[in-house]
């Protein structure tokens, strides 16, 4: 990781004071991190996969972005100066729950544009409506969005190319492939796209069948940063589907799905 | 593989005290009469080193002592943590605190080794004080929380560890620009070798960067399993050891350096090295684990522990009587133990 990207060089921060939580006695149920609304999210999720003494003590639930349904259009239609961030689109791409506040300030109408315009980005997020702020507990809290099973609950609706819009430099690119997968060429391909374009992968899931394995393969990541491991079996007569998603900037489905095929055992 | 411990050492557990939770502070005052100590209750106190006893309760410290120490003269003691106060005690009447209020947490104490002034970590900012609490200097803020301070061997400079590297000031020249050793990535500890020669961190990135202290140029050990929090020079800055999970490792510093040498390696912890600290004598180390486990060492002639014993808790921090007679341990359940030993 030394000299990696930013994002990859872990700022240590953060998992010293959760290591200074976990060392108390009265130990936390559970502990929210707010950040300030210009936060990047990624360095903030990467903390919990890349201490070994945060990863064995603490896990991470969820991102959960909340946004003004008033006035997040004109942050997500802000132009950034190059090389600047739109923090707006980037904590709706990170988020695995969207509370889209203040709906009693919009029509229905703009209301049902903005969740589209969302989804656009983020295919894999759950969105909840409110005013006043006001949303149940139980819909973002220990909601286990980055348990590895969780991702066998992946929406396949996310594969619906028609939900999509491909004219924003943020969105999610869902690939569907019937067949085994090559174990090497996997690993070349996943190490040679996140070396490439990892900074543009904000968060990726998948579901994997590989050659000769009985195992079910699921993995999620954070850019460069990924967490896999065998799954339960595929079932008799089930379909070995590889399914993946991913969410980032200037996303190229045409190629990611070509270079993901080509991954396939001979 | 973990080594065979063949118990060559006799350690015997002398007493042990409870302090409610955590402990984050053992520190054997210069004459070996009493241990300061703190833990994350917030409580602080002073032990008599030969049996236990509490002799005086020190000043809370809200939310969690988290650092402490004795100046070099062991007339004045001082201790810091959640609160954002640094607390000065003259040893002779340690009841009527002097203190300090601090720009952040106060995360790391170290007294000059030359003369009555502390420097205390405090959230982005390095503070150094005098022993009545007046203000020498202040620097910052520092580019991420500053995670340990260290003063140079010679008293001259304190450095501090952070992201980005470590950061010289010197506190008689505070208009003077610092020095800085860079470094891409977090810094977890600063411990400058006895001779002053060198100077080494621990890294989040699972790697130890040590630097020549008097030009700057520097060299990394990696390839650790994970993080580095703890290393430790012997006495006569020859060896460096450094913790991580499972093993610790024993570079050669003497002459040209370890540039091209290969590490001794001690192998019997089976969890994450919490914390090290040389015998005054050099003979032997000792190293604590998550596991509760206690090795002593005697490196780099035995690759095998001396002796074993188990806490039953995660060993917290370490600390030697100046005399070597007897270790300190401070565990996460809260209770400092001590340790004879008998080589």
């Amino acid at each position: 990781m030394n000299n990696g990207c930013i994002c990859c060089t872990v700022r240590g921060d953060l998992i010293r004071i959760l290591g200074n939580l976990m060392r108390r006695r009265d130990r936390f149920d559970h502990i929210l991190i707010e950040t300030t609304g210009l936060a990047d999210p990624a360095p903030v999720a990467q903390t919990f996969f890349v201490d070994d003494e945060i990863r064995s003590q603490l896990r991470l639930d969820a991102i959960v972005t909340l946004v003004d349904a008033k006035h997040l259009p004109q942050h997500l239609d802000e132009i950034k100066p190059d090389g600047v961030e739109n923090e707006a689109v980037e904590q709706v791409a990170f988020a695995d729950r969207i509370v889209m506040n203040k709906v009693d300030l919009v029509t229905d109408r703009e209301a049902d544009d903005l969740e589209t315009r969302l989804r656009s980005v983020n295919a894999l997020a759950v969105v909840h409506r409110t005013a006043y702020g006001k949303v149940d507990l139980d819909a973002i809290l220990n909601v286990g969005a980055f348990d590895l099973d969780r991702v066998l609950e992946m929406d396949p609706r996310f594969l619906d190319d028609t939900e999509h819009q491909h004219d924003q430099s943020v969105t999610s690119v869902g690939i569907e492939l019937d067949g085994d997968l090559d174990p090497t060429k996997l690993n070349d391909w996943l190490g040679t796209l996140l070396a490439e374009h990892g900074v543009d992968i904000f968060r990726m899931k998948g579901i994997l069948a590989l050659t000769g394995d009985d195992q079910r393969y699921v993995f999620q990541g954070v850019h460069m940063l990924f967490d896999a491991q065998p799954d339960q079996p595929w079932k008799p007569g089930e379909a070995r589907t590889n399914r993946l998603v991913f969410i980032g900037r200037n996303l190229d489905r045409d190629a990611l799905t070509a270079s993901f095929t080509a991954c396939l055992a001979d | 593989m973990a080594a065979r411990t063949r118990t060559v050492d006799r350690v015997e557990l002398t007493w042990a005290t409870n302090l409610d939770d955590y402990i984050t502070l053992a520190a054997p005052s210069p004459d070996g009469t009493l241990l300061l100590t703190g833990s994350l209750s917030g409580r602080a106190a002073l032990l008599d080193t030969t049996t236990g006893t509490v002799m005086a309760e020190l000043a809370l410290h809200d939310f969690g002592v988290l650092a402490g120490g004795w100046s070099h003269d062991g007339t004045h003691l001082a201790t810091t943590g959640h609160d954002h106060h640094l607390r000065i005690y003259p040893a002779a009447d340690p009841t009527h605190p002097i203190d300090v209020d601090l720009p952040g947490e106060g995360a790391s104490v170290a007294w000059s080794p030359t003369e009555d002034l502390v420097a205390v970590a405090a959230g982005r900012h390095l503070t150094v004080a005098d022993n009545t609490g007046t203000t020498i200097a202040t620097w910052g803020p520092l580019p991420s929380t500053i995670t340990a301070v260290a003063w140079s061997t010679n008293g001259l400079s304190v450095g501090a560890a952070c992201y980005g590297g470590l950061h010289w000031y010197r506190p008689t020249e505070p208009e003077r620009p610092e020095k800085h050793f860079a470094w891409k990535g977090s810094l977890l500890s600063i411990d400058p070798a006895p001779d002053g020669r060198w100077v080494a961190a621990g890294c989040q990135d699972a790697a130890a960067h040590i630097w020549r202290l008097w030009s700057g140029d520097d060299m990394q050990m990696s390839g650790y399993p994970a993080k580095i929090e703890h290393v430790a020079w012997h006495p006569s800055s020859r060896y460096l050891a450094i913790g991580s999970v499972g093993e610790i490792t024993i570079w050669f510093f003497a002459g040209r350096g370890p540039q091209g040498t290969r590490p001794t390696t001690l192998d019997a912890h089976t969890r994450h090295v919490t914390d090290l600290a040389y015998r005054p004598d050099g003979q032997r180390l000792a190293s604590g684990d998550a596991n509760g486990d206690l090795y002593l060492w005697a490196p780099p002639k035995r690759t095998s522990p001396t002796s074993h014993a188990n806490l039953g808790s995660s060993v917290s921090t370490l600390a030697w009587h100046p005399d070597g007679s007897h270790l300190y341990a401070g565990g996460a359940d809260g209770t400092i133990t001590a340790i004879a030993t008998t080589t």
